[in-house]
C-alpha cells in the first residue's frame, strides 16, 4: 500500500509544483509507512530535508491525509534512504569470518547506520559492506610501458611480498595510480582469501573519522583500521591541512608498518613535496619504497586505447588510435573519455570508425589540444614567478644555475606548448636556435633523471594549462 | 480592470520529459543518455552548451524517467539554488541518479569556497562511481575550460561521457513551441508561433518563459493566443519591468 499512496501524492504534487522544484525538493523523497497512522519520509541529506520541512511539509501531511482516507497521520521528516550500497554483501561486525570472506571492507559503511530510519536506528546493527575495488582495475588490464614500468613491477611485487612497505606510488591525475593500486588488491584477493584488505579513498578516511568522533566510536575506528592486514589508501594529498586526520592517519600508518601489515598509498606528488603535511609524516609515507608512475609514451598511449576499444568489441585501427593518442596524450582517463564517446557516436550514427569520423565525433575534444593558447610571454613570466625570480633575471645573460635551470625550463616549456620556431623561441630570449635546443634537451634528460626538475616541470604545465 | 486570476495556475505546467524532447542533432547524445541510465554503459555523462539547448530539459527529463521506474533521482539546479554549499552533495550516492545542473555556477566562488565545492564534487564522484549511481553534469563549457583547479576532478569529470548539445535549427523551434503549447492546452497557430519567434529572437528557454506567461495571461483573460494578444501581453511585460 505504501508504494500507491506515495505514488497518488507524487502525482498531486506534480500538478501543484513547478517542474524545477518538484524535480529539485519531491522526487528525491522516499516514503516509509511506519503504520497506517505514522508515515517517515526520507531525504538523502539535511540540505533537501530542511527545504522539504520549511516550504512542502504542511501541504504534505495536508495531501497525504487526504489521500490516507483522512484518517489523522504522523508525519516525521528525516534524512535517509531505502538504498543500500549496490555491492552490498553485509555481514555484521561481530561476525569476523563472514568479514573475511567479503575481504574489502569499509569502516564508513559502520556508520551508515545514522543514515537509516528510526526503527533501524533504535536497535542499531554494526553492518560492515564490502568496498569495491573496479573490476576493471587488474594487473592483466593494465597497460605496461616506460613511464610506469617500475611502478608496475613494485606493485606486482607488493601483491606477492611484503617487502616493500610502504609502497607509495605517485604521479599526476589520471595516469593509473588507482588501477595499480586495485591491482594489488585484486591480485591479494586470490592469493591471500583469508586477508583482511581495505581500499578506500583518502577523503573517506577523513569523512569517517570525524562521524566517528561525533558517533563517539572514535576507539572502534581506530581499532579497526589498525587491524586491517592490507591498507590501500588512494590520494593521500587530501590529508593535507586537516591535522587531527594527519594525527590518526600516522598512528594507524605506524602500527601497520610495526606489525608488517602492507600500506599502498598513492598520491598526485612526492611524498616532500606534499605542502600542508606534518614533517614527520611525509617522512614516514616515504620510508618504503616510492615510485613514479609518468604520462605514458605514444605507443602506450596507442595501446591502452585499442586495448579498451576491444573490451566493447571494437577493432581500433593505428590510424585512429594514433590520431586520438597524438591530440590526448596527458591523462588516460580523458582518452578515455574520448573513446568513449567516439564509440558511442559511431554506434548510434550507424558509422565506422574512420580517421575522418573520428576526426568529426571528437572536433570539440580535440579543438583545445589542437589549438594551443600559450604565448611565450606568459610562459615567462609563469616561470618567473614559479622560481621567485624577475623577468629581467630570467631574459638576462647571467650564467649562475638558479637562473640558468629556470630559463632553460621556460625555452623548453615554449617548444613544448607553443607552435614558435626555435629562432622565434630564441628571439624571445635573446639567444640563438642553437641554445634553444640545448636546453630543451638538457630539460628532458633531466626530466626523465632528476625527481624534482621532473615536478617542476610537470606543475608549470598544470599551471599553465590551468 | 483587474482580470480574474486563475486558481491553481502551476497546474497546468508541464514537467520536461522525454517525450517532449526533440533530439535532432543531438540524438547520439539522447540515445547515450539513455544507455547510462539504464545502466548499460558509462556511468557519468558531461553535457555542455550554450543557455538553451536543452541541457536542463534532459536532465530534468532523467529525473522523471528514474522516477517512473520506482528509483529516486536528485536534481540540483545550480544557478537556481540560493545558498547553496558543498554539504548539499552529502550522502547523494545514496540515491538513484544523480543531476547537477549548470556546475559552471561554482567557479564564481571564492578561492576557498570554489577549493571546498572541488572537493566535495571530487568526493561525490568517487561514492557515486563506487555504488554504480548514474551522474549526468550539465555547464556551459567543457570540463577543461570550466576554471577548476583540481585536476584530480577535471580528470574524472572527462572519464565518463562528454558531450557537447548543439542548438536546435530554425524550423524546429516552431514544433517545440507548439507542442508545449499544445501541453499546456493552448493552440498555437503557425503564424503566431512565427511571430514569436521573429519578434523574440532569444532562446528557447525564454520563449517557453513566454510561453507560461501566454498561458497565465490566456486563461486569466480568457482569450486565444493572437498575434494582437501577444503584442499586448509581451509589451506589458516589458512595460511593466
Amino acid at each position: 500500500m505504501t508504494e500507491p499512496l506515495w505514488q497518488r501524492c507524487l502525482q498531486h504534487l506534480e500538478r501543484e509544483i513547478a517542474p524545477q522544484e518538484f524535480n529539485t525538493w519531491i522526487r528525491p523523497l522516499h516514503m516509509q509507512e511506519i503504520s497506517k497512522q505514522h508515515i517517515v519520509l526520507l531525504a538523502p541529506n539535511r540540505f533537501v530535508l530542511d527545504r522539504v520541512q520549511q516550504h512542502f511539509s504542511a501541504r504534505l501531511i495536508e495531501l497525504l491525509t487526504q489521500l490516507n482516507h483522512n484518517q489523522k497521520l504522523q508525519l516525521q521528516l528525516q534524512v535517509g534512504t531505502r538504498r543500500k550500497s549496490a555491492q552490498a554483501q553485509p555481514s555484521t561486525a561481530g561476525d569476523r569470518a563472514g568479514q573475511k570472506r567479503n575481504n574489502i571492507v569499509s569502516f564508513g559503511d559502520k556508520l551508515a547506520q545514522n543514515r537509516e530510519p528510526p526503527t533501524n536506528r533504535a536497535k542499531p546493527q554494526r553492518v560492515w559492506q564490502q568496498s569495491p575495488l573496479n573490476q576493471k582495475f587488474t594487473f592483466q588490464d593494465f597497460v605496461a610501458g616506460n613511464a610506469n614500468r617500475l611502478a608496475y613491477a613494485a606493485a606486482q611485487q607488493a601483491a606477492e611480498t611484503c617487502d616493500f612497505n610502504p609502497l607509495f606510488i605517485y604521479g599526476g591525475a589520471g595516469l593509473g595510480k588507482t588501477h595499480l593500486m586495485q591491482a594489488v588488491g585484486h591480485q591479494l584477493r586470490q592469493t591471500r582469501p583469508q586477508a583482511n584488505i581495505v581500499y578506500l579513498p583518502t577523503e573517506r578516511f577523513v569523512s569517517d573519522m570525524v562521524k566517528a568522533i561525533q558517533n563517539r566510536v572514535i576507539e572502534d575506528f581506530k581499532a579497526y583500521y589498525r587491524s586491517v592486514d592490507v591498507l590501500l589508501i588512494d590520494d593521500i594529498q587530501f590529508l593535507a591541512g586537516k591535522v587531527r586526520s594527519q594525527e590518526e592517519f600516522f598512528h594507524t600508518f605506524n602500527t601497520l608498518i610495526e606489525g608488517h601489515q602492507q600500506v599502498i598509498m598513492t598520491c598526485d606528488r612526492a611524498p616532500r613535496a606534499l605542502d600542508g603535511l606534518e614533517d614527520r609524516l611525509k617522512s614516514r609515507l616515504g620510508s618504503g619504497l616510492t615510485v613514479t608512475v609518468d604520462v605514458p609514451a605514444r605507443d602506450t598511449l596507442v595501446s591502452i586505447l585499442q586495448r579498451k576499444a576491444a573490451v566493447s568489441n571494437v577493432k581500433l585501427s593505428d590510424e585512429v588510435a594514433e590520431f586520438i593518442a597524438n591530440h590526448i596524450n596527458s591523462n588516460i582517463r580523458e582518452l578515455e573519455g574520448a573513446l568513449h564517446r567516439l564509440l558511442a557516436s559511431a554506434r548510434f550514427m550507424h558509422r565506422e570508425i574512420s580517421l575522418d569520423f573520428s576526426r568529426e565525433a571528437l572536433h570539440d575534444l580535440l579543438a583545445p589540444q589542437i589549438q594551443p593558447q600559450y604565448n611565450i610571454t606568459e610562459i615567462q613570466q609563469q616561470v618567473a614567478d614559479y622560481f621567485k625570480l624577475s623577468l629581467e633575471d630570467l631574459l638576462s645573460k647571467r650564467r649562475q644555475r638558479v637562473i640558468v635551470r629556470p630559463r632553460q625550463m621556460a625555452i623548453s616549456l615554449c617548444k613544448d606548448l607553443t607552435e614558435q620556431s626555435l629562432t622565434e623561441i630564441g628571439h624571445a630570449f635573446n639567444r640563438d636556435r642553437s641554445t634553444v635546443t640545448h636546453s630543451y634537451k638538457t630539460i628532458h634528460k633531466l626530466v626523465g633523471a632528476d625527481q624534482s626538475v621532473q615536478q617542476d616541470y610537470q606543475r608549470l604545465r598544470t599551471q599553465l594549462s590551468g | 480592470m483587474s482580470a480574474q486570476l486563475p486558481l491553481a495556475f502551476r497546474w497546468q505546467v508541464p514537467s520536461q520529459s522525454f517525450s517532449n524532447y526533440i533530439a535532432k542533432s543531438n540524438q547520439t547524445v539522447y540515445q547515450t543518455l539513455l544507455q547510462v541510465l539504464d545502466k548499460k554503459e558509462e556511468l557519468s555523462m558531461y553535457l555542455w552548451g550554450e543557455s538553451g539547448t536543452g541541457k536542463s530539459h534532459l536532465l530534468q527529463a532523467a529525473s522523471q524517467y528514474a522516477s517512473a521506474r520506482n528509483q529516486i533521482p536528485v536534481y540540483l539546479p545550480f544557478s537556481q539554488l540560493q545558498h547553496i554549499s558543498p554539504d548539499a552533495l552529502d550522502g547523494l550516492e545514496t540515491v538513484d541518479l544523480v543531476c547537477l545542473d549548470d556546475i559552471q555556477q561554482i567557479t564564481s566562488s571564492s578561492p576557498a569556497m570554489l577549493l571546498e565545492w572541488e572537493q566535495a564534487l571530487f568526493g561525490l564522484f568517487n561514492r557515486l562511481h563506487e555504488n554504480q549511481v548514474p551522474l549526468l553534469i550539465t555547464a556551459n563549457t567543457q570540463v577543461q575550460s570550466l576554471g577548476l583547479n583540481l585536476e584530480d576532478l577535471v580528470s574524472r569529470l572527462s572519464w565518463g561521457y562528454s558531450f557537447k548539445l548543439e542548438p536546435l535549427p530554425e524550423n524546429c523551434k516552431r514544433i517545440i513551441l507548439q507542442k508545449y503549447a499544445t501541453s499546456l492546452g493552448l493552440s498555437l497557430p503557425d503564424k503566431v508561433a512565427d511571430y514569436l519567434l521573429s519578434h523574440h529572437p532569444e532562446n528557447l528557454k525564454q520563449l517557453i518563459i513566454y510561453l507560461d506567461k501566454l498561458n497565465y495571461a490566456s486563461l486569466a483573460k480568457k482569450r486565444r493566443l493572437s498575434i494582437p494578444f501577444i503584442r499586448e501581453v509581451l509589451n506589458d511585460r516589458f512595460s511593466g519591468e
